[in-house]
């Protein structure tokens, strides 16, 4: 039996939040605060803490009064949204944390339709805004997530969709935020900062102040209003699961090599014709698209004859925008480029009927709405139990070829079994421009030993990786890692010193989730 | 066949908390105002009270990390196990949260014993038979004088204890629908008892068991080799959890949605008309935990005149009622409450009324209604078929 720790200061200090918040609104009951001891993170099995409080506010104001009785009183506070696909971010990493969830904040303020954007509170998730968005011909590219992430969360700290070729990371369409600093103080962004004047533009007044808060793995403050850029949709008012989206087609390629694949990639990129576009793992398909463990633990079996489809792989969703004939168009641009590439080129309804005859399993149609709306993610495809990305490179497409050779040979040196069970998916970015590429592994969650080996792979991975000519392996995914169970973790805060500057004009106390950005001695 | 909490461990280690059990299936999801799909979690709103809060409330248990207290009790009670999460979770993931929660309930009462509200159940049904502890002898008592029982039937019709004692319109209307297409059927009366699903669905396995023995040998004695059922509760219980608990039932169990759409449409059945909008809530116990969603629908679809508009969270990501699973009992308040957002999201369809095929979600939904000042006629399925079929 644990006891939940509680500071000399509980009572005073819970007596002050009640009085901000109300009494349903907050608790110190260990059934309450132990569900908050672990997320999805591996980390969390090893070493969970539960917080002291959890609080639940509803408003701007509200969080700004919490803010400064956590700095009079030094309680490290741990910010909780969806709390989906953060692993780590959102666990405390010290006792006596307030964990904050911001539950309550759940609005959509405005969707501006002419303008395209959308005001939301950071409770809002991806399938919520898509559904009302959807409906004025208008929707928020899908995250590469499942779709009950928060849009403000997901913004804030990766930001990757399956539509990053044409739109970007997520975070390049922060148009305007609020935002509360540790100390308590508001800062609104973009045009927001002038009263009165409307959230329609990005950018100062002055240094464009939202980038320190975007990456900061929430160390820096709490978002807790966004106007985001939202754009053209053109597939129907709602997604209907059985057929495909209206004015879109989705394709999946498959190649006979890695290197042809790639070059697909950034050509299909450059062409500038996807909404979305990603290499998908055979993995990922195998583990993601049977609706049941076993369906995909007897698909595993059959891998080698699921390779000449799945083995590289890549899905391509399009759609008319403007008109029928761009749908036209663009069927034509990616059957040139697969046949350039010497792609086979294989739509859901023929894939299905291929994959009917190894597996019933095997459902490839899920791909019409999973890409546009995702259910699922490596995270929660169990196949072991547990799931790590062992290495998150970003760097130009062609190189994908040389990580995942150090991928491979670093894994062979631990017993991480089965070996050819990692995931290697590239995503292209920025019509092409580089790539993202996450390299997953998977292990039994239920064994503590497999897991410290899985660490140790991926600290070895990431010091190795540090010296990769044109690989940038550093990802706000890592910093959320607990710092003193993840050993050989290379220190990604570029100019540490100025970091610690910036973390100490905004939290000069360190109150605000302690460890997931910086690791200050 | 059960499975113990212990089995559970590992999966529930496995809980990613996508979230996807805090909402309905987002493919299916047309408007933020009705994504919502567990009543529990959107009215307490702290994570303990979605799946994933109660998969790790599990976990600490298991591992000896946290003890019992008031809290916890109403983390544990406070759902109507309806099974919302589950439909969510096994499109993604493995994790079978009704089934864990099922068994959670179960150790708390080993440790703890019943609850005060639930425990008056087990002592009623010891006395009387039925959980509201009205008087076996009395349970008959709405059946009409103009229905004629048939000892020698083997179809019984299974009238259940809120039919018998709180909505004996739905009985009778069941009575009257039989009788009035020539189905010769009897009521087991007075070997019929509480099916055992309160008991069952609040953890007090062992009295639910006696029930369950009891009311299959009355089955076996009668010679029965059909079963109807009026109330979504009593027939999951008897389809689903006596085979579970026992192994057998031995019989043709149907609820009587499904009996009645078979049955009219072999027999090309004339109804009258029906002119009226009307929109239609799945019950858990008849949909998610029985899969049955169709046949309610083919039989309003059968009526002319009748239009039917669905809501938007129906069949697997339907919006519960709020009452099972002893919550109508121990948390009057959350109970109305979750009724009357649906009763609001039946509205929105712009329907005339309300209908379902549960005695359980009925009463729930009136008091909703009442407390609420909702507008929305709320009408039993089987009384609307009571007057087409009615000669």
């Amino acid at each position: 039996m644990i006891t939940i720790s509680k500071s000399d200061i509980h009572s005073e200090v819970y007596s002050k939040l009640e009085q901000i918040v109300g009494k349903e609104y907050i608790s110190d009951d260990p059934a309450i605060l132990i569900v908050h001891s672990r997320d999805q993170s591996p980390f969390a099995n090893l070493k969970s803490i539960p917080p002291e409080y959890v609080i639940l506010p509803e408003s701007t104001e509200q969080i700004q009064e919490i803010m400064k009785i956590s700095n009079e009183y030094k309680i490290p506070v741990v910010i909780q949204n969806t709390g989906v696909n953060a692993s780590g971010a959102c666990v405390p990493s010290e006792n006596g944390s307030m964990l904050m969830h911001l539950r309550r904040l759940n609005k959509i303020i405005e969707i501006d339709d002419r303008n395209m954007s959308a005001t939301i509170q950071p409770y809002v998730s991806y399938a919520e805004l898509q559904v009302e968005t959807m409906k004025k011909g208008l929707w928020l590219p899908s995250p590469a997530a499942p779709s009950t992430v928060g849009v403000v969360s997901n913004m804030l700290f990766c930001g990757m969709t399956w539509c990053m070729t044409k739109y970007g990371y997520e975070r390049r369409s922060i148009i305007c935020m609020t935002w509360v600093t540790p100390k308590g103080e508001i800062i609104k962004t973009g045009s927001s900062a002038i009263e009165n004047l409307g959230n329609f533009w990005w950018n100062g007044p002055g240094p464009d102040l939202k980038g320190i808060l975007t990456g900061a793995v929430g160390e820096l403050g709490i978002c807790t209003e966004m106007t985001v850029k939202i754009y053209p949709w053109t597939g129907g008012s709602r997604l209907k699961p059985d057929e495909p989206a209206e004015n879109t087609q989705v394709f999946s390629i498959s190649f006979s090599s890695r290197k042809k694949m790639l070059r697909a990639l950034q050509e299909l990129s450059r062409a500038d014709i996807a909404i979305f576009l990603a290499n998908v793992p055979m993995a990922w398909s195998i583990m993601g698209m049977p609706q049941s463990l076993e369906s995909s633990k007897e698909l595993w079996e059959k891998r080698k004859d699921l390779a000449p489809i799945l083995k590289n792989f890549v899905i391509v969703g399009i759609q008319g925008i403007t008109s029928e004939k761009q749908l036209e168009y663009g069927e034509k641009v990616v059957r040139q480029i697969a046949k350039e590439t010497r792609g086979s080129v294989v739509d859901l309804d023929e894939m299905a009927g291929l994959a009917a005859q190894l597996s019933p399993a095997l459902q490839p149609e899920r791909s019409r709405s999973e890409f546009f709306r995702p259910k699922i993610s490596p995270r929660i495809m169990r196949f072991k139990g547990g799931f790590m990305p062992a290495f998150f490179p970003q760097e130009p497409i062609e190189k994908a070829l040389q990580s995942e050779k150090l991928m491979g040979n670093t894994l062979k040196e631990f017993p991480i079994h089965p070996q050819d069970l990692y995931s290697s998916c590239v995503v292209p970015v920025d019509m092409g421009h580089f790539g993202l590429h996450e390299m997953d592994v998977f292990f039994d969650q239920n064994n503590p030993e497999e897991l410290k080996t899985c660490l140790e792979f991926a600290g070895t991975i990431q010091k190795r990786s540090q010296s990769q000519q044109d690989t940038w392996p550093p990802h706000s995914e890592w910093r959320t890692y607990h710092w003193d169970i993840v050993k050989n973790i290379p220190e990604f805060a570029i100019l540490k010193s100025k970091s610690e500057q910036l973390k100490n004009l905004f939290d000069p106390n360190h109150i605000m989730n302690p460890g997931k950005w910086l690791k200050i001695d | 066949m059960t499975i113990d909490l212990e089995e559970f461990y590992k999966t529930i280690r496995n809980c990613s908390k996508c979230a996807m059990c805090r909402n309905m299936s987002p493919w299916d999801m047309q408007s933020k105002e009705f994504k919502d799909i567990c009543p529990s979690g959107t009215r307490f709103l702290f994570e303990a009270y979605f799946a994933p809060g109660r998969m790790e409330i599990t976990r600490a248990l298991l591992d000896d990390v946290i003890q019992y207290s008031d809290r916890l009790e109403h983390i544990i009670f406070a759902c109507p196990l309806c099974g919302g999460c589950q439909a969510q979770c096994e499109e993604v993931n493995i994790i079978k949260p009704l089934d864990v929660m099922q068994e959670l309930r179960k150790k708390y009462i080993e440790t703890k014993g019943p609850i005060e509200a639930h425990a008056k159940f087990a002592e009623n049904v010891k006395e009387t038979h039925n959980p509201y502890n009205e008087a076996h002898e009395k349970r008959l008592d709405w059946l009409p004088k103009n229905i004629t029982l048939n000892e020698d039937a083997k179809l019984a019709y299974f009238v259940g204890c809120t039919s018998s004692y709180r909505r004996e319109e739905i009985a009778k209307a069941a009575v009257n629908v039989l009788s009035s297409l020539g189905i010769e059927f009897n009521i087991l009366h007075p070997n019929e008892w509480c099916c055992g699903s309160p008991l069952f669905m609040t953890g007090q396995i062992e009295a639910a068991t006696e029930l369950m023995n009891h009311n299959l040998e009355a089955l076996k004695e009668a010679g029965i080799e059909t079963i109807v059922f009026s109330c979504a509760g009593c027939y999951k219980t008897f389809k689903e959890t006596y085979l579970q608990y026992s192994g057998e039932t031995n019989c043709q169990i149907y609820h009587i949605t499904e009996y009645l759409a078979d049955f009219l449409q072999t027999n090309k059945v004339k109804l009258k008309e029906f002119p009226k909008t009307i929109t239609y809530h799945d019950p858990c116990h008849l949909g998610r935990h029985s899969k049955v969603y169709e046949a309610p629908r083919e039989l309003l679809k059968q009526i002319p005149g009748l239009k039917l508009v669905e809501m938007e969270r129906i069949k697997e990501n339907a919006w519960c009622c709020g009452a099972g699973a002893g919550v109508s009992s121990a948390y009057k308040d959350f109970a109305y409450w979750t009724a009357s957002q649906r009763l609001k999201e039946a509205k929105s369809t712009e329907a005339e009324i309300l209908t379902t095929s549960c005695p359980f979600c009925i009463t729930n939904f009136l008091e909703a209604s009442r407390i609420s000042n909702s507008s929305i006629e709320i009408i039993p399925l089987i009384k609307i078929l009571e007057e087409v079929i009615k000669q």
